[in-house]
């Protein structure tokens, strides 16, 4: 007899708990969808920059599960360019929303890291986008309606 | 013609129930079965007898429906086999209300409102053959304040589902205050609009309160499938009808708020009042005098008074006074920075 399919569940977590990583951006909600995981972050520009400075994302950007080692990649960008390309801000205080999309994540407890990796873009000098221990437990996620 | 709605759900029924060649001349039971199945509990004889008569009456009030009883057989049928109360039309005068109607809306500005109405009026005026001239060239007769498309106005839509479904939203949220992002739930009651700006009002989980969200602060709002939390009755009405604006201060109550003003700014007031507690009293010989408001003070109320600069003073509270001038440094403050 063929098993039976459980279908899979949009699930949100908000303000997912972390180890630790970057506090601006932070990451304000993780949804793990079916063919995808999206990732919205909220970012205040700093008043230590010449008009608050710039973002980017870079395209190797990944998300990596501790446990089964395995590394999801970043597909698409929503609110911020790639790398080289930036977004360029006008004051110390502009903000910007975007949303990172990634290859799907199985959907059991998982502990990730959200690595933006700091060798391809030598001018970002270390201000890379980088969280570490995202907990995301099956147990605290909202369901999407 | 005003009709409530399970009246007209019933005239639907009886008027499908006529027209049924199948099983044609019904008689009153057949009429109360047909209505039961449409509403869910069975109708008495009476509705029924006041429906078929409302249902016979002239326009505007009725269908002008050709229903005959027969005494002998005691059953009723449409004596124009052809009729039926859905082919009744809009009238001229139906028409023009409804454009009059979408000019008010189209001229307050559809980015205020959901596209979506506009589209559905669109399409009610188009089935009548009539159209709703929204070009540039119609001269218009209604002028309101004019708002470009603004930021968060897209959410109206979701969040008007969400208040009408009762359905908690996962939002977004960017403070202008703390200049810093956070993620909520809202369990949205009220989409409000106050000085052409929209508003989503509801329990905030963040908060453990009811709180006021601005549709332009929002991002990206996602329903969600879990149990709506609704508001206390009373604190819902009293957050939502004894505030001018639409931030209160969250530790003040409800209390009456005394200002000494001016002749110009009593006649401002009094031509347009800002709440129905208003009461202008002790006018002086010149024209000036007291208004009182029965309110719970908000950051629009004190916005409100500063405007009218010295034409104003608040009498009670007295900390309204000192907020009016700390806020007026605080912005001195920030421009001098």
């Amino acid at each position: 007899m063929a098993k039976k399919k459980t279908a899979i569940k949009r699930l949100i977590w908000q303000k997912p708990e972390m180890e630790g990583g970057r506090q601006n951006p932070s990451i304000l909600r993780i949804t793990a969808r079916e063919n995808e995981t999206q990732i919205d972050l909220g970012y205040s520009a700093y008043n230590i920059y010449i008009n608050g400075g710039w973002i980017r994302i870079h395209e190797d950007t990944y998300l990596h599960d501790r446990k089964a080692g395995n590394h999801y990649k970043l597909t698409k960008a929503e609110g911020i360019p790639i790398a080289p390309e930036k977004l360029e801000f006008q004051t110390k205080t502009d903000w910007q929303y975007f949303s990172l999309f990634f290859e799907p994540l199985p959907q059991k407890d998982l502990i990730i890291d959200f690595i933006e990796p700091d060798h391809s873009v030598a001018s970002d000098n270390g201000n890379n986008f980088d969280f570490y221990g995202i907990k995301l437990k099956l147990a605290d996620a909202l369901e999407e309606y | 013609m005003g009709i409530n709605r399970n009246a007209y759900i019933r005239y639907k029924a009886i008027d499908l129930r006529l027209r049924n060649r199948y099983r044609p001349l019904p008689d009153m039971d057949s009429l109360i079965d047909a209505c039961a199945k449409a509403i869910d509990y069975r109708p008495s004889i009476e509705t029924i007898q006041k429906d078929i008569k409302m249902m016979r009456e002239d326009p505007p009030k009725g269908f002008a429906a050709p229903i005959k009883f027969c005494r002998r057989k005691l059953v009723y049928e449409y004596t124009d086999p052809d009729f039926s109360i859905d082919k009744i039309g809009l009238n001229d005068a139906d028409i023009e209300g409804i454009k009059k109607a979408l000019e008010v809306i189209n001229s307050i500005g559809t980015s205020r409102v959901s596209q979506q109405f506009a589209h559905s009026m669109g399409k009610v005026l188009t089935a009548y053959n009539e159209e709703f001239d929204g070009s540039e060239n119609a001269r218009k007769i209604i002028q309101t304040d004019q708002i470009p498309l603004y930021r968060g106005m897209e959410h109206f839509d979701i969040l008007y589902r969400a208040c009408s479904e009762e359905i908690p939203v996962s939002v977004i949220h960017y403070s202008y205050d703390k200049m810093s992002f956070n993620a909520t739930v809202i369990h949205p009651r009220v989409l409000k609009e106050f000085e052409n700006r929209w508003y989503v009002v509801g329990f905030s989980e963040d908060h453990n309160c009811i709180r006021t969200f601005g549709l332009d602060r929002l991002y990206d709002p996602v329903l969600l499938k879990q149990k709506f939390i609704k508001i206390n009755q009373e604190e819902e009405e009293l957050y939502l009808k004894d505030v001018y604006g639409v931030y209160p201060f969250s530790d003040e109550k409800k209390q009456t708020i005394l200002i000494r003003a001016s002749s110009l700014v009593i006649n401002y007031f009094m031509a347009y009042p800002i709440h129905s507690s208003q009461k202008v009293k002790n006018r002086g010989e010149y024209g000036h005098g007291e208004i009182t408001f029965d309110l719970i003070p908000s950051h629009e109320l004190i916005r409100l008074f500063r405007s009218y600069g010295n034409e104003i003073e608040v009498i009670q509270p007295e900390w309204i006074n000192t907020e009016i001038f700390q806020e007026k440094r605080q912005w001195q403050r920030r421009r001098q920075q």
